[in-house]
């Protein structure tokens, strides 16, 4: 473990605000120069009568995709943190067990399947993958904000318990202020899942930067699924290194 | 057994041993010690070449150590550490027989070897042979450390700092088996340590290292009573160097031999006379009765016998 | 003062199990177990439980009924396998009565008549299932015990299977319609998977070894996987198709070796970059486990250093190193039903076209082998985990009491 630790945090701050700027301007340019890029597409792929993907704009594709995995993300998040926080209460700890259990089993399916599975039971469009999305972001986050709660050192609780907090105050000034960084960890997981997972659910009618590379797939449209393809790349890693950044923050103060 | 001659080693521009002379003796308890970062392991790990000399000569049992492959010179001596090492995955047993498998002993030999070592370091060997490392305590798993580090009957005993670690009720019980071991097996010891109590208790001679050079090596006795410098007075510790002092000796020496009329309390012989003194101190005593081996009333020893 | 009373037992022991049990009424109940349509192109009409016949129902009432009392009696061993196998039996007659019904309703109508599994179906098999595993869990058998009962309680619905019992729901109905499609799919599935994990070991487990020697290049090779882990597995296909193809189109030789825009190649090349991380990453956070004592303890007592790797590091890296293999197989299996949409295809073909084709059941055929195979892999690894955990309970007493 050691032998790969994370290098110092300090420096860690400033790479990962670099790497941001970098991701979000090579994106930002990517973004902006695709629509004027058909000459470029039509010279690499000649024998394609309409090389550009023109159904959606790109950006209108990146703020719905945007849109899936955020919208999706927060309701885990705030499902997930909920359900951990009360299995971590005295009121709740019976139930801790079988949500360890409940997660434990939901992970071993992929995410695909999750995707493809939820059709079923509500059909297709934006619905289906916002359910599958978050249901399976649930998960991580979940996971993720008990062991976050459990590392709390026995001594800063009782530190706590001393100075007169309430039980509602260690949860709020002790308890989630420490885990932070391991909950962040699982909001980043389980968001990079669902950027590709979003991508997917264009086959299940969902709007997201997946309908170039599906409708491109379908037509043997190379173009069109190189398009897409980059942009979510783009995507994946902005977000990644806003994540970064973020979590470079937050562990200052275990700077040591 | 092992013979310096003008040895010295650095890490980079850094010396860390410089133009070390050293003799240590079949048979000889030696204490190697010195602040941290004094070189005192690092003359130790000479020794079994896990590190290596720049220059000089380091001579085992006559032969310079370079002449053997590292894996044979380490096999014939025993290794101690305050880490102690034990594998983890394996049982207290396959601990104890690493050395003996390597030199392909058969499993009889191994299994007796395994239980007298256990017995002489006070394991019950039938509830610890097939327990895992971590079920142990800190001082069982030193224990086991030191057994390993004998298994193979070695001619030479290194030990890096091994009770460094451990509480001080442990370390005293370790102290107390290995001098015994050291009576009854007459194995040559090199001991490191930064903890002068200790190399006073075990040492039969002290090696006073400081940034990599001998700044004293003799009988504790010698270093106590003729400190080579202001360095080595420093180190025993000027506040309660006389009490040092009173520990090497033991009451035998001071008694008043033959003169057996009771007293109020009574003190062994073979005890030294610091803990003579804190028990006339605690029981407001003038003079004990010594005892010999067997109980028997051999002297008797009077706080000017101490004090005078 | 306050009389004293005697202190009552409560009256509810196992609230989650309650919470489960009411979770599974609220499903037998509310929602439709089958659903059943005269045929594949109208949407079917719900079939509540309770209009089953009365021996389905007895038979499903007898282990349900013992579910529910199990949140009542005291916490024991012994109550809790009694509620373990009372969810095993529950699970068996659930499938048993569909499977009946499902037949009663097709010789009633015609060939072409379909009965899909009803969202009570569902709801009562996924409370089942947890009510099965937190018991097992709380029963405080060991692990591998815990994952025998559970793969036991599962035999009644592959013999169910296995016997014919279960051919008239439709899901079954479109496994027989394309048996040799199916088959030929998982086929094409584990080679996927297992042409993935072939170069994934090839590279990732020295690729490791090297990362635990030296940190300063494990930490960038790491950094740089990580980098091609977060890229959507969508987008990697698709950035990897345009090269594949030019370079098919520049080499005609590769191009007939099978090394394409679509198909295997881009399938095992992406999937092989995916694994290697967590490969490289266990293999050498495994080998670097070893604490620094016991290597100096070990080289101090005359042990080579090969004897040091084969007899010290690898035993101890080896937990770390399955489970990372583990994570490989279980993410590989998954990612290759992605492959499907790239033409390499593999059970995620069948999945993806009842998705395009708005048949579900078709969509079932193809999800569910996906997630039974991810968690046999995990339960396998799982077992194999356990049984080589050191230190075994076996000498746990043997530490107190000796020495002094």
């Amino acid at each position: 473990m050691s032998a790969l630790a994370q290098p110092h945090p300090a420096s860690r701050t400033g790479a990962a605000m670099r790497r941001l700027v970098v991701a979000l301007t090579l994106f930002g340019a990517l973004l902006v120069a695709m629509p004027f890029s058909r000459s470029l597409f039509a010279w690499l792929f000649p024998r394609l009568e309409r090389p550009l993907y023109e159904q959606h704009g790109f950006v209108a594709l990146v703020l719905a995709h945007l849109g899936l995995v955020a919208a999706s993300g927060l309701c885990a998040v705030i499902v997930g943190m909920g359900a951990a926080i009360f299995v971590t209460r005295p009121a709740g700890r019976e139930f801790r067990s079988l949500i360890e259990t409940l997660t434990a089993i939901a992970q071993t399916f992929p995410p695909v399947a999750v995707l493809a599975l939820s059709v079923p039971m509500i059909g297709f469009g934006f619905g289906p993958a916002f359910l599958a999305l978050a249901l399976y972001s649930v998960l991580p986050i979940c996971e993720n904000t008990i062991s976050g709660i459990e590392g709390v050192p026995p001594s800063a609780m009782q530190a706590g318990e001393g100075l007169g907090m309430t039980p509602h105050e260690r949860l709020f000034r002790v308890e989630l202020p420490l885990a932070a960084p391991i909950i962040l960890a699982g909001v980043r997981t389980s968001f990079s899942i669902n950027i590709g997972t979003a991508a997917v659910a264009s086959t299940v009618g969902a709007v997201s930067l997946g309908a170039p590379i599906i409708i491109g797939l379908n037509g043997n449209n190379t173009a069109y699924v190189l398009q897409g393809a980059l942009l979510i790349t783009g995507l994946a890693l902005v977000v990644d290194a806003a994540f970064e950044a973020i979590q470079a923050r937050l562990q200052r103060w275990n700077a040591g | 057994m092992i013979r310096f001659s003008g040895v010295s080693k650095a890490y980079g521009s850094l010396s860390v041993i410089e133009g070390l002379d050293l003799e240590i003796a079949r048979g000889e308890f030696c204490v190697l010690i010195g602040a941290s970062g004094s070189g005192k392991s690092t003359v130790l790990k000479l020794i079994n070449r896990l590190e290596e000399h720049d220059s000089g000569e380091i001579r085992f049992a006559g032969e310079e150590i370079r002449s053997f492959r590292p894996e044979v010179i380490r096999r014939r001596m025993g290794y101690a550490i305050q880490s102690i090492g034990l594998f983890p995955h394996w049982t207290i047993e396959d601990n104890v027989a690493t050395v003996p498998r390597l030199l392909g002993w058969d499993e009889l030999r191994i299994g007796r070897r395994v239980d007298e070592l256990l017995a002489l370091l006070d394991l019950d060997a039938v509830r610890i042979r097939r327990a895992y490392p971590h079920q142990l305590s800190g001082g069982q798993q030193q224990r086991i450390g030191v057994a390993r580090a004998l298994a193979a009957d070695p001619d030479v005993l290194l030990m890096d700092e091994p009770f460094g670690a451990l509480d001080p009720i442990a370390r005293e019980g370790l102290q107390a088996e290995i001098a015994r071991i050291h009576r009854a097996t007459g194995k040559t010891i090199v001991f490191v340590t930064h903890d002068i109590d200790e190399a006073l208790k075990l040492a039969t001679r002290i090696v006073l290292i400081d940034k990599g050079r001998i700044v004293q090596a003799a009988p504790p006795r010698e270093v106590l009573s003729a400190p080579a410098n202001d360095f080595v007075r420093d180190f025993l510790g000027r506040e309660d160097h006389g009490l040092k002092l009173l520990s090497v000796e033991t009451v035998a020496e001071r008694m008043r031999a033959g003169e057996t009329a009771p007293a109020n309390g009574s003190i062994g012989a073979g005890d030294n006379l610091r803990h003579a003194l804190s028990k006339m101190i605690a029981t407001g005593a003038k003079r004990l009765s010594v005892t010999g081996s067997s109980g028997e009333i051999v002297g008797t020893l009077h706080l000017s016998d101490i004090v005078g | 003062m306050r009389p004293a009373s005697p202190v009552h037992p409560p009256l509810i022991r196992n609230r989650p199990l309650l919470a489960l049990a009411v979770f599974l009424a609220l499903g037998a109940f509310l929602l439709p177990v089958l659903s059943h349509a005269p045929n594949r192109l109208i949407s079917g009409r719900p079939v509540p439980l309770l209009s089953l016949p009365a021996t389905s129902l007895a038979l499903m009432a007898a282990p349900a009924l013992l579910l529910g009392a199990g949140a009542f009696l005291p916490q024991s061993r012994r109550s809790l396998q009694a509620v373990a196998l009372a969810a095993a039996l529950f699970i068996s007659s659930l499938l048993f009565a569909a499977g009946a019904e499902a037949s009663r309703l097709g010789a009633e109508a015609s060939a072409a008549a379909r009965s899909s599994l009803g969202s009570g179906f569902w709801v009562m098999l996924l409370a089942a299932c947890l009510i099965l595993a937190d018991s097992l869990a709380r029963a405080g058998l060991p692990a591998p015990a815990r994952l025998l009962a559970g793969v036991a309680a599962f035999i009644p619905a592959a013999l169910m299977i296995g016997f014919g019992h279960l051919d008239d729901l439709s899901v079954m109905k479109e496994y027989a319609n394309r048996a040799d499609v199916f088959r030929q799919a998982v086929v094409e599935h584990l080679v996927i998977v297992v042409g993935a994990l072939v170069p994934t070991l090839l590279i990732g487990v020295p690729l490791g070894v090297l990362a635990s020697r030296r940190p300063g290049l494990g930490r960038r090779t790491l950094a740089g996987l990580g980098v091609i882990q977060t890229i959507p597995s969508i987008a990697l296909f698709g950035l990897l198709m345009a090269p594949l193809s030019a370079l098919a189109l520049a080499v005609p030789a590769l191009g007939a070796a099978g090394i394409r825009g679509i198909g295997l190649a881009p399938a095992i090349i992406a999937l092989t970059l995916y694994c290697l991380l967590p490969m490289v990453r266990n293999t050498a956070e495994g080998l670097a486990r070893t604490p620094r004592g016991v290597v100096q303890a070990a080289r101090g007592m005359g042990l080579t250093e090969r004897q040091i790797l084969w007899r010290v590091r690898v035993p101890l890296a080896l937990p770390v190193f399955l489970s990372g293999l583990r994570v490989t197989l279980a993410q590989s299996i998954g990612l290759a039903a992605v492959a499907a949409l790239i033409g390499a295809g593999g059970l995620g073909s069948i999945m993806f076209q009842g998705l395009f084709a708005n048949a579900l059941d078709l969509v079932l055929l193809g999800a569910v082998p996906i997630v039974v195979m991810v968690m046999a892999v995990d339960a396998l690894f799982r077992f194999a985990a356990g049984s080589l955990r050191i230190g075994a309970s076996d000498g746990a007493t043997a530490a107190t009491g000796a020495g002094r």
